[in-house]
């Protein structure tokens, strides 16, 4: 902890454009596929624009000269066109919806996959919740973006400039309304919006409290029960979810001024329009048909528009959620696998420290200097107070930090030089707080051995003696646990965790407080089956019970990150120190 | 939608000013909506042909102002609706949550035992802005949906009720069409959902062992478990939006055909001299009112289905019994600590009981210790004490006044429980050891730090007290955060302590330490101590011998050494130490 551990805020120290070249890979696996998207969006622009223009037409040379063929061969034309516009609207769309829909599923996965790369540490800083967000709510804000931006930018582009063209092209002057029109528009969607933006990352700022909150109150629930404090937590959550609503208050008022310029201006162009065509058809410039498209475009140049202001709102939340995405991409192991690490081996389980040196944070050495050996078949125990380093010290035998001086020898070879997954794959570790999933005892068990059968479960069961326990259990080896085990007893949850431990036939077994909550006949039971399950393998023990450390072949006695004694219980015995009066106090009729 | 509004309408009663206003300012704004068309109509028909006969262009200043103008007032109606609705559902949303967090805090523990953290969250964020939404823009929506279509096609009808009718012929047809894909929609969008809350789960519990996960090397097993949800999520993702990629070109062909339809039938009725070329602009310009009411139709049906499917979630806990309806009891005297048990049988549910007709009573001020196998029910008979679970048959006791009477507050608030598993919360050490008394002074939160032996050790890192804790403890040693756990509970200067094996993550020098502390500070109030340690239970007066669900034995560590076969064969296999050792001992005790 100290504050090194406080949640950490991801670095974020990217530019916009090494971000966007970030996504790059993505976008260029579905290439061929993006660029027959925008050529249906070309085709469906043209017909979008090239509507009005058909109708003005038949209305102008049809209608009003009361022509009937052309008005006929018109409409055909406007049918043909309807329906390339339905052909290319339908497959643009359901292209985007696939590339965006594909390029989502890449990055969950390489970001799933990524994190389970990530070591100790990084989870030591970052808390679940976060990088929860991560997965859901940030790649969440890409899909909006991708599934409704990623056609927009060019399509939207090329559609006002089309209208405006036509616009141009149909009456020069009257398009002198534009002059009017654009600014006001631009002023409007890009003023307001990025206004919005901000009054919307402030929401999303508290709406994290607010949820941050929630989630650990539900966590701790039992902790406030047993306290009381329900009226306090009450108030606590009323003030964040007041702080929330008191922005969300200064936010959709702006979403009001946005919609009401837009509606205002959108009207008053039609008014222009109208003005306007009058006094050129007074002066005969323009025919009414010209004045009947004028309208039709002035208004659907609103749309548009609105598209790209959404577009850029989101396109500036996707850019804040990729940096997020991507500084976790970023994030590297501290714990790194040689390019030419060993994967072919099978341990014998001796294992060496020279001369140990480790801390979390620089200002804080936890371990200064540990040097032990421990053979293949032995049972080394490690005694100390709280917050000696014991645990500490098996982290480092399953390599989940690096020494920072010093060496960890396994089989006389630097820990460093084997394949991880490989040397764990032959370790297993019961720690101090059992771990307990939602799903079956036996899924939970047979989590170590993935392909393990339920034959094998039951095999390590009876031979750890906890088969009966789990056989009185509601549904047996079915019975499903709640969520971190919620409907067993602390103890049996221990003993979960020892069968998920034995599954796996390890050659060096870490027990780090693993059975402080058993009882001392189901120790003694257990301790029984690990004697000649674990025969010529390496065990570490950490425990606090003279009945568990006694048999140890060697015992290690820690202080403040340093090893006073090394011994056998009776070498141990015959010197006056620590382990001595850690017997003292251990010892049934002290006291 | 109308369920929904009903279910709320509790919450929503005190918006209703707001909610009218928003109703009225939208009615307004959509009946003048027509004001236009119209106006467009009397321009194109009437005054270009004015100005084209006289010259005279006062009446088109008059028109063309006319529409700026009614454009000026539908904005400001559309900023006050916009406005009202939000206000509304963001008030609405608000009041709801409180309320949810309330129930939340006070539903039982047997609520909590089955609940899954992630369903819950997804009530509380997702369901919660579903039903924001609903009430924001889902209301107008639907409102204007159906105000819009049956206005237009009334005045259609009024204006050339032939050419109306033609295009009336569209109505089935989108009907249809979206009935179709609306039902289809529901079923992709709940499908999405479920598979976006599997991958959820699969993430936080992968998440929150992550640790075991690395311990086991079995990284890739979960990659593969992940890889399933992921494609799953993925394949119903696709599904949905392609379905929308697919209904909006539908409609927008719809509406195109319907405007190909005026320009032919129309055109066809001007040219024959039965319509005017305004109306038929009229016409076309109706269609272009009628198309947002069509375009939003989609969104807004799934929308109501996804709110109500909320409001049903939502609503499920809001009703649900909570700890509050048990608590009808009044006494708020000071604990004297005197505990009786009177045949008291409970059971988790409807499984077979774990504590069968135990009866026994405590007196005040006594220490009293349990000792049992695992699983024979010790901390659930300690969990009956609080209240957080209650009893199937017999009564409890406590100062002669059976539990029920007792205010929960008062009763809770007298109770110290250090818990077997230890939780904090990331708030810094010093929050931690005073969130039972949040008023607590520094010294005094020094002082119960003291007695629980952490205070050196807090002492000694950088920011002391304000050392902020990692997610459920990170970063502190198990003993550390056990300790921080003893402290939490002694600063509530509770009447009866409760200690559910909570030393077991100390070493026994710790241990005996805070033992002796307490051993001063419990003097008087009466400690329940539940242990696996014989140098533990020692220091209780009598001990309780729990074997599956019923009480053994109850009496003195001497006489159990005497009589109970357990307790015997535990201190036997605990005292195994040379006799140097206990001869030191038995002088260390002289
Ligand atoms: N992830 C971490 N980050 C920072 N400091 C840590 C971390 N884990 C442990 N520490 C600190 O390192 C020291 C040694 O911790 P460790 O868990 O090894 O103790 P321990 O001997 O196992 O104690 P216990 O018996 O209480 O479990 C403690 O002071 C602890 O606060
Ligand atoms: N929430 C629950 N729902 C259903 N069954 C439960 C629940 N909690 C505990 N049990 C069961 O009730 C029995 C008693 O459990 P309890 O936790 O009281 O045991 P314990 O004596 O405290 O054991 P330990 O020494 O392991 O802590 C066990 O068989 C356990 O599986
Ligand atoms: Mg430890
Ligand atoms: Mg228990």
């Amino acid at each position: 902890m100290k504050e090194k551990n406080k949640p950490a805020n991801i670095k974020t120290d990217k530019t916009a454009l090494r971000l966007l070249s970030r996504l790059f890979p993505y976008i260029k696996t579905n290439a061929a596929g993006i660029a027959i998207m925008y050529l249906f969006s070309l085709i469906n622009v043209a017909a979008t624009i090239a509507l009005p223009f058909l109708i003005q037409k038949g209305i102008d040379y049809g209608i009003a000269l009361k022509d009937i063929d052309y008005l006929v061969k018109i409409s055909a034309i406007t049918a043909i066109v309807l329906f390339f516009q339905f052909f290319s609207f339908r497959y643009q769309g359901r292209l985007m919806m696939k590339i965006g829909n594909r390029i989502l599923y890449y990055i969950r996965r390489d970001l799933f996959n990524h994190i389970q790369g990530l070591s100790f540490r990084f989870f030591d800083k970052n808390r679940t919740g976060n990088i929860m967000t991560r997965l859901t709510v940030d790649v969440q804000v890409l899909e909006e973006l991708l599934m409704t931006g990623l056609d927009t930018v060019l399509v939207d582009v090329i559609m006002i400039a089309g209208i405006i063209g036509a616009m141009l092209l149909l009456d020069l002057k009257l398009s002198l309304v534009l002059l009017f029109i654009l600014p006001l528009l631009v002023m409007i969607v890009f003023g307001l919006q990025s206004r919005i933006v901000r009054a919307a990352r402030g929401i999303q700022g508290r709406l994290s409290s607010v949820n941050a909150f929630l989630n650990e109150s539900l966590s701790g629930v039992m902790v406030t029960r047993s306290f009381a404090r329900e009226k306090r937590n009450i108030k606590l959550f009323e003030s964040y979810n007041g702080n929330y609503y008191k922005n969300t208050r200064k936010f959709y008022p702006l979403h009001a001024y946005f919609w009401q310029s837009v509606i205002m201006l959108n009207t008053a162009s039609a008014g222009l329009v109208i003005i306007g065509g009058g006094l050129l058809i007074k002066s005969g410039q323009v025919t009414i048909g010209v004045v009947a498209a004028f309208l039709t475009y002035v208004t659907q140049l609103f749309q548009p528009m609105q598209k790209i202001s959404n577009m850029l709102n989101q396109l500036s939340r996707a850019y804040a959620s990729c940096e997020r995405i991507f500084a976790i991409m970023d994030e590297k192991s501290d714990i790194v696998e040689k390019a030419n690490s060993i994967s072919d081996f099978q341990l014998t389980g001796d294992v060496t420290f020279k001369d140990v040196r480790f801390h979390y944070n620089p200002e804080e050495p936890i371990l200064k200097g540990i040097s032990f050996d421990a053979q293949a078949g032995e049972t080394v125990a490690i005694v100390g107070h709280t917050g000696s380093g014991k645990s500490t010290i098996v982290h480092l035998v399953s390599r989940f930090y690096d020494v920072t001086d010093g060496a960890v020898l396994i089989d006389s070879i630097d820990i460093r030089d084997y394949s991880i997954a490989a040397y764990r794959r032959q370790t297993a570790v019961v720690m101090q707080e059992p771990q307990i999933f939602s799903g079956s005892v036996y899924e939970n068990i047979s989590f170590s051995v993935p392909d393990s059968t339920i034959d094998d479960v039951t095999a390590v069961c009876k031979q750890l003696g906890i088969h009966e326990m789990i056989i009185g259990f509601p549904d047996g080896y079915d019975t499903l646990m709640g969520e971190r085990g919620a409907n067993i007893s602390i103890g049996q949850k221990q003993l979960l965790a020892f069968a998920r431990a034995m599954l796996r036939d390890p050659r060096i077994l870490i027990l780090d407080e693993a059975s402080a909550y058993l009882d001392t006949r189901t120790e003694t039971m257990v301790q029984k089956a690990l004697a000649s399950i674990m025969k010529g393998r390496t065990t570490f023990v950490i425990a606090h019970r003279l009945s568990t450390i006694r048999n140890a072949n060697k015992i290690i006695v820690l202080d403040k990150g340093v090893i006073t004694d090394i011994g056998s219980h009776e070498e141990l015995l015959k010197k006056e120190g620590i382990y001595k009066n850690f017997l003292r106090q251990n010892n049934p009729i002290a006291g | 939608m109308l369920k929904i509004l009903k279910t709320f309408e509790e919450y929503s009663r005190p918006y209703r000013g707001a909610f009218i206003l928003a109703n009225t300012c939208m009615v307004i704004m959509d009946l003048t909506s027509y004001l236009l068309p119209v106006l467009i109509k009397y321009a194109t028909d009437t005054v270009f042909d004015h100005v084209t006969k006289t010259g005279d262009l006062k009446i088109l200043y008059i028109v063309g102002s006319a529409i700026i103008i009614s454009g000026v007032v539908r904005g400001l109606l559309s900023h006050f609706m916009i406005r009202s609705y939000w206000y509304v559902g963001e008030s609405v949303v608000k009041d709801i949550r409180n309320s949810l967090y309330e129930k939340l805090q006070h539903l039982g523990a047997s609520f909590y035992a089955k609940a899954r953290t992630g369903d819950l969250m997804s009530r509380l964020t997702t369901d919660i802005q579903l039903i924001r939404n609903f009430y924001a823009f889902g209301v107008e929506h639907r409102l204007r949906i159906v105000l819009i279509s049956v206005t237009i096609l009334l005045i259609m009808l009024y204006q050339n009720w032939r050419l109306a009718l033609i295009v009336y012929i569209f109505l089935p047809i989108v009907y249809f069409v979206i009935v179709y894909f609306s039902s289809k929609l529901q079923k992709a969008v709940m499908r999405k959902h479920e598979s976006a809350g599997a991958l959820n789960s699969t993430l936080q519990e992968n998440l929150t062992g992550i640790r075991i996960v690395k311990a086991f090397a079995v990284e890739d097993e979960q990659k593969k478990i992940f890889e399933k949800s992921n494609l799953r999520l993925f394949n119903a993702d696709l599904v949905v939006t392609t379905l929308q990629a697919h209904l909006n070109p539908l409609l927008q062909l719809t509406g195109g055909a319907g405007t190909l339809v005026i320009l032919i039938y129309g055109g066809y009725q001007v040219i024959h001299g039965s319509m005017t070329l305004g109306t038929l602009i009229g016409f076309m310009t109706y269609l272009m009112i009628i198309r947002f009411p069509l375009f939003i139709l989609a969104f807004n049906t799934s929308l109501v289905n996804l709110a109500e499917g909320a409001s049903k979630r939502i609503n499920e806990i809001l009703i649900m019994e909570d700890q509050r309806e048990n608590d009808k009891g009044t006494v708020t005297n000071r604990i004297k600590g005197k505990l009786e048990f009177q045949n008291v049988t409970f059971a988790y549910g409807d499984k077979k009981p774990v504590l069968r007709d135990l009866s026994f009573s405590i007196r005040e001020g006594e220490r009293v210790a349990l000792f049992g196998l695992n699983g024979s029910g010790k901390s659930s008979l300690i969990s009956l004490i609080p209240r957080f679970y209650c009893p199937d048959s017999g009564k409890i006791l406590l100062d002669e006044t059976p539990l029920p009477e007792w205010s929960l507050e008062a009763l809770r608030l007298q109770i110290g429980t250090v818990l077997q598993e230890t939780f904090l919360f990331s708030m810094t050490i010093g929050e931690n050891i005073a969130f039972g008394r949040p008023d607590a002074s520094l010294q005094q939160i020094k002082e119960a730090a003291a007695s629980a032996q952490i205070d050196i050790f807090i002492e000694s890192l950088p920011d002391g007290y304000d050392t902020y804790v990692g997610e459920s403890g990170s970063g502190l040693s198990g003993g550390q955060r056990q300790r921080i756990a003893i402290a939490r509970a002694l600063l509530q200067n509770p009447r009866i302590l409760i200690l559910d094996d909570c030393t077991s993550s100390l070493d026994p020098q710790t241990e005996r330490n805070i033992q002796n502390e307490l051993r001063s500070l419990m003097s008087g109030r009466t400690t329940l101590i539940i242990a696996q340690r014989i140098s533990t239970l020692r220091l209780a007066d009598r001990i309780i011998v729990l074997d599956r669900g019923m009480i053994q034995d109850f009496d003195s560590h001497e006489n159990l050494l005497k009589k109970n076969e357990l307790y015997k064969a535990t201190y036997e296999t605990q005292m195994v130490c040379s006799e140097s050792i206990i001869e030191d001992s038995l002088s260390m005790r002289s």
